[in-house]
């Protein structure tokens, strides 16, 4: 009875759907705000249960304090994500009341994801998720490179599947079983690793690896978050990263932990190339979106390189990161969000220039969170940079530092070459001042989290200490 | 029949449909189908596992597998539909706006 949460969202998703028929007047706004009470309810279900850990379903699933805690952060990125969404100032296409329960199916998805024990419940949670995703990129049926966005995430996503099940065909032939359990007491077993078994592990890494756009599989990022609607990119740059590295975590940690030689030298080279690309790729681009995306692939691969150890400390830092880089993204998205020109909305880097004339407490907040991102101290971004490399260090891959080192300082010029130009370049035209105060609040809000982490970062450090304390506890 | 012959067939299957995906540079339709085609290739492989292990379990994972492709191909076809009335054909080379 312990996965009340996701139930409870699946069925008041699907009774949501049930009623939008019967309304009088469809007002996407009524759905929107239900759903953020929905979102509100089952993140209540899931702290009620955080201290649990239980099989359940005949292991098919489990119910562990790090699957509640990633749980509890995507639910909080999605309630944000739906608040967002009901304050800004949306085109036609958006505003159905479709937009939210596809949203709400999407977030079942990636919890179920979270805490599923078993290869076959796994594929079928990722499944539910990236097809609802699908949906969610080409949304906006009015704009063309929106449903060009949406066949290209297609076609990856249906390939990443394809890869997936593959490698867990190969691994099933060679266990006998799908649970984790059982393809651990199998490896505790072994002498010699089989080949099938590395050649499946390394089928199933690349399929998460497309998840989770970490380079050289990240081809699909930059233009699916170009050519999304902005508000589906925000999703789509946060909440599914964390399931998918709830995912791998889970995975690399328990069933596969015994060749951690093996896949360490994978997550090596991939840690590496998203670092490089990430900081490389960005520095000619001139769209705001896309220059997200290469950061965002940056900012995976710092992530990947703390899983590298396979440590408590690694995994401990891994959930730091990801709650900063959440709030980072956010407040960034938020910003990109409201930018508007003549009620048009704009993504352009051009468009930034001489923001700090026209609106000045927007251009402070939005720096802040870029020079977070870039790294600077003392804010939040700097924090969790630094308790990774320090991890690193700690187990002697030096090499990694000096790359994780030198790919941060080329990322913060880019980061910084924005920061320029809110400040210094002269305006074409000025943009649409941002006129709802719920987003110039919440903006501020970011900027203030990411400036004031520095007074209590040993908050977080015990919260995902003690987290990750449960994902240890099981072996 | 041992499971290397069940593992040779749906390797060259699912390379065919992965060749099919990169090879291709025709029309979006035929990409769906190559993409049907991995993900049978990956239902040999449970369902020869499946009898050489003597243990259900894969024919149920094939069984979930079909259910999948469904929804997928129909959600496809969805996205290729409206893919097609912004852009009056389907072929490969309509998909060239976004680049960078």
């Amino acid at each position: 009875m312990l996965i009340i949460p996701e139930i409870f969202l699946a069925i008041c998703a699907l009774s949501i759907l049930f009623i939008v028929p019967f309304m009088k007047k469809q007002s996407y706004e009524k759905i929107g705000y239900l759903s953020l009470i929905v979102i509100f309810f089952s993140q209540f279900l899931i702290l009620k249960d955080i201290f649990y850990s239980q099989l359940i379903f005949n292991g098919f699933f489990i119910l562990d304090s790090f699957g509640s805690f990633l749980k509890s952060l995507i639910l909080i990125g999605a309630g944000l994500i739906i608040y967002f969404y009901l304050n800004i100032h949306n085109p036609k296409s958006l505003r159905r009341p479709e937009f939210s329960i596809i949203f709400l199916i999407s977030i079942v998805g990636m919890l179920l994801m979270i805490s599923s024990n078993d290869l076959l419940s796994l594929f079928m949670s990722m499944e539910l998720q990236s097809l609802s995703l699908y949906i969610l990129v080409s949304f906006s049926r009015d704009d063309f490179i929106s449903s060009e966005a949406g066949v290209k995430y297609f076609i990856i996503g249906s390939l990443s599947t394809c890869i997936f099940l593959f490698g867990t065909s190969l691994v099933y032939g060679l266990v006998g079983s799908t649970s984790f359990n059982e393809i651990s007491i199998f490896m505790s077993e072994l002498y010699s690793t089989p080949t099938m078994l590395i050649v499946g592990l390394i089928f199933i890494l690349v399929s998460l690896s497309l998840k989770i756009s970490a380079a050289p599989f990240h081809m699909w990022t930059p233009d699916v978050y170009q050519g999304a609607p902005s508000i589906v990119t925000t999703l789509l740059s946060t909440l599914p990263k964390i399931a998918a590295f709830g995912v791998l975590i889970r995975l690399l940690v328990y069933p596969f932990g015994e060749i951690i030689v093996d896949w360490g030298k994978i997550l090596t080279i991939l840690s590496i190339s998203s670092m490089i690309i990430g900081s490389l790729g960005a520095l000619r681009q001139t769209d705001l979106k896309r220059l997200m995306a290469y950061s965002t692939i940056n900012h995976i691969g710092f992530i990947l390189m703390a899983l590298i150890p396979g440590s408590e400390d690694g995994i401990t830092s891994i959930c730091i990161y990801l709650i900063f880089y959440i709030t980072m993204n956010l407040g960034i998205f938020l910003f990109i969000l409201n930018m508007h020109r003549d009620q048009i909305s704009v993504t352009s880097i051009k468009d930034l220039n001489g923001l700090y004339r026209s609106q000045p407490l927007m251009a402070g907040c939005i720096s802040i969170i870029l020079f977070s991102m870039a790294g600077i101290p003392p804010l939040a971004g700097f924090i969790g940079k630094l308790i990774i490399l320090n991890i690193i260090i700690d187990n002697n891959l030096f090499f990694l530092a000096i790359i994780a080192v030198l790919t941060s300082v080329v990322a913060a010029f880019y980061y910084i070459r924005l920061i320029k130009s809110i400040f210094f370049d002269e305006p074409v035209e000025e943009l649409d001042n941002i006129n709802n105060e719920q987003s110039k609040y919440m903006l501020c809000g970011f900027a203030l989290f990411n400036l004031t982490v520095v007074l209590y970062p040993q908050f977080f450090l015990n919260l995902c200490a003690s987290v990750t304390l449960s994902l240890f506890a099981v072996k | 029949m041992t499971s290397s012959n069940y593992l040779i067939l749906s390797s060259i299957v699912f390379s065919i449909g992965f060749l099919g995906i990169f090879v291709n540079r025709k029309n979006i339709i035929s990409i769906l189908m190559s993409i049907e085609l991995m993900l049978l290739a990956t239902n040999i492989n449970f369902v020869g596992f499946s009898s050489t292990l003597d243990d259900l379990f894969g024919q149920i994972f094939a069984l979930f597998v079909l259910v999948v492709a469904a929804a997928e191909a129909a959600i496809g076809l969805a996205i290729l539909t409206i893919f097609f009335k912004k852009s009056g054909s389907i072929s490969i080379d309509t998909i060239n706006k976004l680049k960078g």
